[in-house]
């Protein structure tokens, strides 16, 4: 079964570190939050799991046949519709023009994107719809691994549900494996089988929440509940400085 | 294909648009008389005056064989200026090295006027085509190699991480993502080229003493001190620029830069 290993990973950007001593794996199926302080180097784990930033010290070992990501920043291409920028995976696979308009066209309506937005420029569109448009390209390549980096942070909350739903359904169906950035812990309990928190500086797992309780039956009492433990959680009331806050 | 049917689209409501442009020109045709009225023929004929030479000369063929000798001239230093700035400019863009290298330079190319290098073209080359399109090419290719320059050196290490992680085809990544930047960079430069090698290109045909185009008309013009003649052939000029720029290049420009902000 294919899997994401990731062994002793450490990082620095010039001589900052970065991160430190990282541990963890991803299995087939399995959805991994990542929750932490800004800055807390959340976005750059996620780039060195996805072989985008180079591996200077430790081991990432990617079983997975094929991956997508959704950026933080949309990262659509200014010059192409909405339409062709989630066609933009496809086109590289080679999929005929018409096909995969098609498909785009598929997955953009059940993101709630209609045609009228699918013939926009980015320029045009709102920041929800750009970060729609960016998760559509990745979801539409039907990829075994998903790398998403704050995918709703830009949503009304009708919205998120919905594309979570759409994406625990991809998990139980599709086996999809899902490494989830977020700064809603809510989310996290409710899509996740397993959440780090990272602290910051240099960035280094504090702690390790495995929730068994199956997806299905997590109802809102159940997240709400967990939610709260969390909060009074000291390790986490430290990783984000919550006492500061309340003074 | 799909942008063409769009430019011809599009085209009537720009015509349309085009009302505040012709207003302006005719404000400035009544500047014109008033500057006429006041100055005399000699100086500045009036318009009408000028337009009458203009129609006159429309109707000889020489006028139309020194338009099309320039125009072919002008647009062999734009052809040579664009490919050359482009090929060169994405070069040395894509190398630090050569984009520091290069700024010099291309500064001391701009720096020299246009005036300068004829008289140099003229030295080393002679009377001949080959110096009016040497110094069309000197004095318009700079402008095409700093967009090809900037439009290299400003693209985004992000879009191309992302056309990495779907693990797009090279071919594709020049078509899709680089190519786009680049040519936004290059297509207004090669604009301000056009205008420069045709402005650039009279002057020259002119200093040079060639027996044909539009500057040696105007030379013959001017020492016969034949202003509404001189005038009616800047006209030729100007609204052969006109037509380029607005009839051609600019509802280009449109479609091509839509996405642009
Ligand atoms: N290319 C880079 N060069 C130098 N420093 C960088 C670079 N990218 C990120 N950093 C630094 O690394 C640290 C972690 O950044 P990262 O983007 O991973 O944080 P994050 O946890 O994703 O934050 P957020 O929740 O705000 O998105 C920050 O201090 C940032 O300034
Ligand atoms: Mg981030």
């Amino acid at each position: 079964m294919a899997q994401l290993i990731i062994k002793n990973l450490y990082h620095k950007f010039g001589a900052t570190e970065i991160l430190a001593d990282i541990n963890f794996s991803l299995a087939q199926g399995k959805v991994i939050s990542i929750v932490g302080p800004s800055g807390s180097g959340k976005t750059t784990l996620l780039h060195l799991c996805g072989n985008l930033l180079e591996i200077v010290d430790g081991e990432v070992d990617n079983s997975f046949s094929s991956q997508a990501f959704a950026f933080q920043d949309a990262r659509l291409l200014p010059w192409q519709t909405a339409l062709d920028n989630i066609a933009f995976g496809l086109k590289g696979g080679g999929v005929a023009k018409k096909q995969r308009h098609k498909l785009a066209t598929k997955m953009a309506f059940k993101l709630g994107l209609n045609n009228d937005d699918l013939a926009k420029f980015p320029k045009d569109l709102s920041g929800g719809m750009r970060q729609r448009v960016a998760f559509a390209r990745a979801l539409v390549i039907k990829p075994e691994l998903m790398f998403l980096d704050e995918p709703f942070s830009a949503l009304d909350i009708g919205l998120k549900q919905e594309l979570q739903h759409l994406l625990m359904g991809l998990v139980v169906n599709e086996k999809l494996s899902i490494f989830f950035i977020t700064h809603d812990l809510a989310e996290a309990i409710k899509i996740s089988d397993e959440i780090l928190v990272l602290d910051a500086d240099p960035g280094r797992i504090v702690k390790q929440i495995v929730l068994d309780r199956p997806r299905e039956s997590r109802d809102e009492d159940y997240i709400f509940n967990t939610t709260r433990q969390l909060l009074q959680d000291p390790q986490i009331i430290s990783t984000f400085e919550l006492n500061f806050k309340k003074k | 294909m799909n942008a063409f049917i769009n430019i011809i689209k599009d085209f009537p409501r720009y015509l349309w648009s085009g009302w505040g442009a012709i207003a302006s020109l005719f404000l400035f045709l009544a500047l014109w008389d008033l500057g006429n009225q006041f100055n005399g023929s000699l100086v500045l004929p009036s318009p009408q005056e000028t337009f009458i030479a203009l129609w006159q000369m429309l109707h000889t063929v020489e006028i139309w064989t020194d338009v099309a000798i320039t125009v072919e001239r002008s647009l062999w230093g734009f052809v040579i200026s664009v490919v050359l700035g482009g090929g060169l400019g994405v070069l040395a863009g894509s190398f630090a090295t050569a984009s520091i290298m290069s700024r010099p330079i291309i500064t001391v190319m701009m720096g020299v006027p246009p005036i300068a290098w004829i008289i140099l073209a003229l030295l080393w080359f002679g009377v001949s085509d080959g110096s009016i399109i040497f110094t069309l090419v000197v004095a318009s290719f700079p402008i095409v190699f700093v967009g090809a320059l900037q439009g290299t050196r400003t693209l985004e290490g992000d879009l191309n991480d992302m056309s990495n992680s779907f693990k797009t085809p090279l071919l594709m990544r020049l078509t899709d993502v680089y190519f786009p930047h680049v040519f936004s960079y290059i297509f207004p430069a090669s604009i301000s080229a056009l205008g420069m090698s045709w402005k650039v290109v009279v002057m020259s045909e002119l200093l040079a003493s060639t027996p044909t185009g539009i500057g040696a008309s105007l030379a013959v013009a001017r020492s016969h001190f034949d202003s509404p003649v001189a005038m009616a052939l800047v006209l030729i000029m100007v609204i052969f620029l006109l037509l380029i720029e607005y009839v051609f290049l600019e509802p280009i420009k449109r479609e091509v830069e839509q996405w642009r902000n």
